[in-house]
């Protein structure tokens, strides 16, 4: 009987306890607010900068002496702070837990790591090698090399030098410039630049070429430099006139010259770099996957033609003449190739697909998609290799790999359940979105974003966005060679890296242009044979 | 009527029909109860004899009911635990929530409205307030042939905001939401909508989000999360709180993450005109456009997409009775979906093994709830009815705590697994009162079930608008209330 009524007991209890904290919470309600909503919208990229600058803005106002519960200190100017400036407790731990602001300009001094929000309504430098939990500039702020950021960083336009640690969200008004080995996470501005080397004037912009005097050239609106000497222009940089040097040149990724080459020694010209004018040399000239010259090639020596470039414009017809021509995959000359002794074609110009592609469930455009009349957009159940130079309407969706070979064109969005690899040279008017990972090869353009689950490469001079168009890049990692220009957000999961060198290859495609790879570079190997 | 049952090893001390079951039926028995957790050595080596004054057909269609209904809730609760537990431990994909650069495509937002004086202008008012471009979304309240002051507002709103609103005043056609939104997708020259139902509040950042997915050239569909504004009205609304939070915190995010079948579910969502036509536009002979839609768009080839940020306040009901309706209207138009799309989701082989499954286990989802009580009032039968022979008392009851209990705590689980990640306080607490919404729910959907088919005859029903009540107040005239925010 005592045992019937102890279970009878346990049973109740096992019913009835649970009820009991329900009942309280019933009947003295302690939670009966709706779940907020992000009305901030705190994915925006610069909320928290602009939420500080706010609350920064009213402590001001108010001049109470400190924003929330920290207190707020005035900057000095210059890096050499006044002695009393800092507490003893800052002089031995090397580090402030204030908040700082100036109404101009600031300089941050030397053995002081910032553990809370600094401020300047002007420009803002940061110290090599300190680490900082928030930064923000009115006008441009500098994060001199080796600088961390824990929270965030904003300002009109920023610079970040090389090897900085940005686990933070770093934003601008109008320009991130980047140098090289920069870890990031979070980049947004209208424009985001990869430069590597960044300009050495604390205002300086990409444009032009430092240390280069121009001349106006004789019965001439143009004006030209020579140049005594080798000349490597960094990535990015774009100037209008003609060059004339005495020696090597060396064009970095992006580059874009309004004006001829001409040189003593041998030309190259980096990936997705642009030269409307002649081109000219003594020596070999050498043009990168995805670069473009809108005039004439003379050698006297050798021309190579990497994937994807792109000679002369429709209409206004080219020469390519040179002793030696390779030409690789995806090539196009507007005109005439003129090789004296020996042209060399590199791999199948047109791509086409044997039967052991089709064996490994690799199909074609014109095979293996099945287009809808409705929508316009073709899906293709197996992976698909596209042959160099394809263009084609409307969007694209393949349950497999996608491949594009060099100077593709996709007016329409592409997707992917696999890996995609653009080929160099090649254009996407919409987005690109796979499940696997993105390699977008030298000198592409996609217009809309680029968003893998895994992970985006951006090859060197390749451009995402477009000025007034923005857009995404995202992915868990994210991995952007030189000379890459994003207009929008480049926005990595887990891990960001601005690279200092990269080099993309094909399978298969080792020899020439593997050769050019710089010891210790990032080498990624694209799905299938497209070269990046 | 009970009969004895036989201690383990004993002699057989049993009256009644001893039954012995087929070659076949005996290895789908073993199989089932082997899955019923009995498969002990002991139990094995001797076989199954079941006792019933009834007979031995009543006996075996008893049990063999009672464990194809367990199958099948374990089936749900299975699927219900993982979803739980991928949430909480498992990768998330959240593949378009980083997007917030971009150029971002027109719009139209349509906001469906009958009979909605109380509430149309705060969804409006929001609508004007969010921060995608002005010049790319136009915002269409479908005004479906309202008596009551709908249109007066309406046209205040459209006053105060000129050239950002193109109201669609409905005065004729076929009555029903999916029939008006039929009639105003064709008004459409953007390449995508999206829904709102007129007791809606957008956030700020809510459009954005939702379109964000459309990137993707294979999404046909967006569905946001859907947040109870009223939630402290009452015992109600707090409960409906916690199963929202459950269904979409947990449910649809998992569903996501697995690569299965998320739902659009008609409000907070957007859809891509093209594929809307590809499928072959609205359907407005069917109870639930939402569920029919998402799985046109599924076998189309087209993805739905689930955004968990893309949250949207709503008016959940107040009043049982009130709350009752809404689901039985929700079960038969499910119901119905499930009728319409079963067979061809489980043969269309362009979709996963796995989307075919879980699509199929969605659209039965309804049917659990007669398919419970059913074995509730089974387990009862043969409680009183059959005697087994073999570990009889652990059997039944076993058959009906693993009915009863698995089916409802896994949704409990859910739930709980939801306000953890909401980080919500102390609503958790009420968790144990759910079983109270559960049990309306279930007698509410089994009545629809019911209704459906012997009154309605699944697939044909005459149809109308079958509003929720509103709870707000109307304004007191059009142009005069105040500006509802999010959050207010």
């Amino acid at each position: 009987m005592t045992m019937a009524l102890l279970l009878i007991l346990l049973c109740l209890g096992v019913v009835l306890v649970p009820l009991l904290p329900a009942l309280s919470e019933w009947h003295r309600p302690t939670d009966v607010t709706p779940l907020a909503i992000d009305e901030a919208d705190a994915l925006e990229p610069d909320c928290l900068a602009r939420r500080f600058a706010a609350r920064l803005d009213r402590a001001l106002q108010l001049d109470v002496g400190q924003v929330g519960d920290t207190p707020l200190s005035t900057l000095p100017r210059s890096s050499l702070w006044p002695v009393g400036t800092l507490t003893k407790k800052e002089q031995r731990t090397g580090r402030t837990e204030r908040i700082w602001y100036s109404a101009g300009d600031a300089v941050l001094p030397q053995g002081l790591h910032g553990l809370a929000e600094i401020a300047a309504r002007g420009l803002l430098r940061a110290a090599a090698g300190h680490t900082y939990r928030a930064l923000l500039a009115g006008g441009r702020l500098l994060l001199s090399s080796r600088v961390r950021v824990m929270r965030w960083a904003h300002g009109h336009s920023v610079v970040v030098g090389d090897q900085c640690q940005l686990s933070a969200r770093v934003s601008a008004d109008e320009l991130i410039l980047l140098g090289r080995d920069v870890h990031f996470s979070l980049l947004h501005a209208p424009t985001i630049c990869f430069a590597g080397v960044l300009p050495a004037d604390v205002q300086g912009g990409l444009a032009g070429i430092e240390g280069l005097t121009w001349e106006a050239a004789e019965g001439s609106v143009a004006r030209r430099a020579r140049v005594e000497g080798s000349l490597t222009v960094p990535a990015l940089r774009h100037w209008e006139g003609d060059l004339a040097v005495a020696g090597h040149v060396w064009l970095g990724e992006g580059c874009v010259a309004r004006g001829s080459i001409q040189a003593t020694g041998m030309i190259s010209l980096g990936a997705g770099s642009m030269v409307s004018a002649a081109v000219t040399a003594c020596g070999e000239v050498y043009v990168a996957p995805g670069a473009q010259v809108r005039a004439s090639i003379v050698s006297e020596s050798a021309v190579v033609l990497g994937p994807g470039s792109v000679i002369g414009v429709p209409g206004a017809h080219a020469t390519v003449r040179a002793p030696q021509v390779d030409i690789g995959k995806g090539v196009i000359v507007h005109g005439t190739v003129w090789s004296g002794e020996r042209l060399l074609t590199v791999g199948d110009a047109f791509g086409e697909l044997d039967d052991g592609h089709r064996e490994a469930g690799v199909y074609s455009l014109d095979e293996g998609v099945d287009w809808d009349d409705v929508t316009g957009r073709g899906v293709a159940p197996a992976s698909l290799s596209i042959a160099p130079g394809r263009r084609w309407d409307g969007d694209l969706v393949c349950q497999g790999d996608l491949e594009l070979g060099p100077r593709c064109h996709a007016a329409g969005a592409l997707k992917a359940h696999g890996d995609i690899g653009l080929g160099a040279g090649g254009c996407v008017d919409g987005s690109v979105i796979a499940q696997g990972e993105i390699v977008v090869g030298a000198g592409v353009h996609v217009r809309g974003s680029v968003a893998s689950e895994t992970a985006v490469v951006l090859g060197p001079g390749c451009r995402v966005g477009s000025p007034g168009q923005p857009a995404t890049v995202t992915a868990p990692r994210v991995e952007v060679a030189l000379g890459v220009v994003v207009h929008g957000t480049v926005w990595a999961g887990h891990s960001g890296d601005a690279l200092g060198t990269m080099q993309l290859l094909a399978e298969g495609d080792g020899g020439d242009w593997s050769e050019r790879g710089e010891v210790g570079a990032q080498v990624f190997h694209l799905p299938g044979r497209a070269v990046a | 009527m009970k009969e004895s049952v036989q201690s383990r090893g004993g002699p057989q001390v049993a009256r009644g029909n001893p039954v012995h079951p087929s070659h076949w039926g005996r290895r789908w028995m073993g199989a089932l109860v082997a899955l019923g957790a009995l498969g002990t050595q002991a139990a094995w080596a001797q076989p199954l004899t079941l006792h019933s004054p009834l007979g031995a057909a009543w006996a075996w269609t008893l049990v063999v009911s009672m464990f194809a209904i367990v199958l099948l809730l374990a089936t749900y609760a299975l699927r219900h635990y993982g979803f739980s537990l991928n949430r909480v431990f498992g990768q998330q994909r959240h593949p378009f929530a980083s997007i917030v650069s971009a150029d971002w495509p027109r719009v139209t937002i349509f906001v469906a409205a009958h009979n909605e004086e109380a509430v149309i202008e705060g969804c409006l008012v929001n609508l004007m307030g969010v921060d995608y471009p002005a010049d790319r979304m136009t915002v269409v309240p479908m005004n479906d042939r309202s008596t009551d002051r709908t249109r007066e507002i309406i046209d205040a709103v459209v006053a105060r905001y000129p050239g950002r609103i193109r109201p669609f005043h409905r005065t004729g056609g076929k009555p029903g939401k999916a029939a008006a939104l039929k009639d105003a997708t064709e008004t459409v020259d953007t390449d995508f909508i999206i829904v709102f139902d007129a007791d809606y509040l957008p956030s700020r950042g809510l459009i954005r989000r939702l379109m964000a997915p459309f990137f993707d050239p294979e999404v046909g569909a967006v569905m946001g999360r859907v947040v109870p504004q009223n939630c402290g009205a009452n015992l109600l609304t707090r409960l409906l709180d916690l199963e929202r939070s459950g269904g979409y915190q947990v449910d649809q995010q998992a569903r996501m993450n697995l690569g299965l079948v998320p739902q659009y579910g008609g409000t907070v969502g957007g859809i891509r005109v093209g594929a809307l036509k590809a499928v072959g536009g609205w359907h407005d002979d069917v109870l639930a456009e939402d569920t029919d839609l998402t799985y046109r768009l599924l076998l189309g080839g087209w993805k739905t997409v689930y955004q968990n940020r893309a949250e949207c306040y709503e008016e959940v009901p107040q009043s049982w009775g009130v709350r009752v309706r809404q689901i039985k209207r929700w079960a038969k138009g499910h119901n119905q979906a499930m009728w319409r799309h079963t067979a061809r989701l489980l043969t269309a082989r362009h979709l996963s093994a796995r989307e075919r499954v879980d699509g199929a286990l969605l659209l039965g989802v309804y049917l659990m709830a007669p398919v419970l009580m059913l074995g509730w009032v089974i387990s009862l039968l043969l409680y009183f009815t059959v005697s087994l022979q073999w570990i009889a008392p652990a059997l039944v009851v076993m058959a009906f705590m693993t009915h009863g209990a698995l089916g409802n705590f896994a949704a409990f689980f859910e739930i709980a697994a939801a306000t953890h990640m909401d980080r919500s306080g102390h609503r958790v607490r009420l968790l144990a009162f759910n079983w109270l919404g559960f049990l309306v729910s279930a007698v509410a959907i089994a009545r629809g079930a019911l209704e459906q088919v012997l009154l309605d005859r699944i697939g044909k029903r005459q149809f109308k608008w079958d509003k929720t009540v509103r709870y707000r107040t109307a304004p007191a005239a059009a142009g005069t209330a105040g500006q509802p925010r999010v959050g207010a």
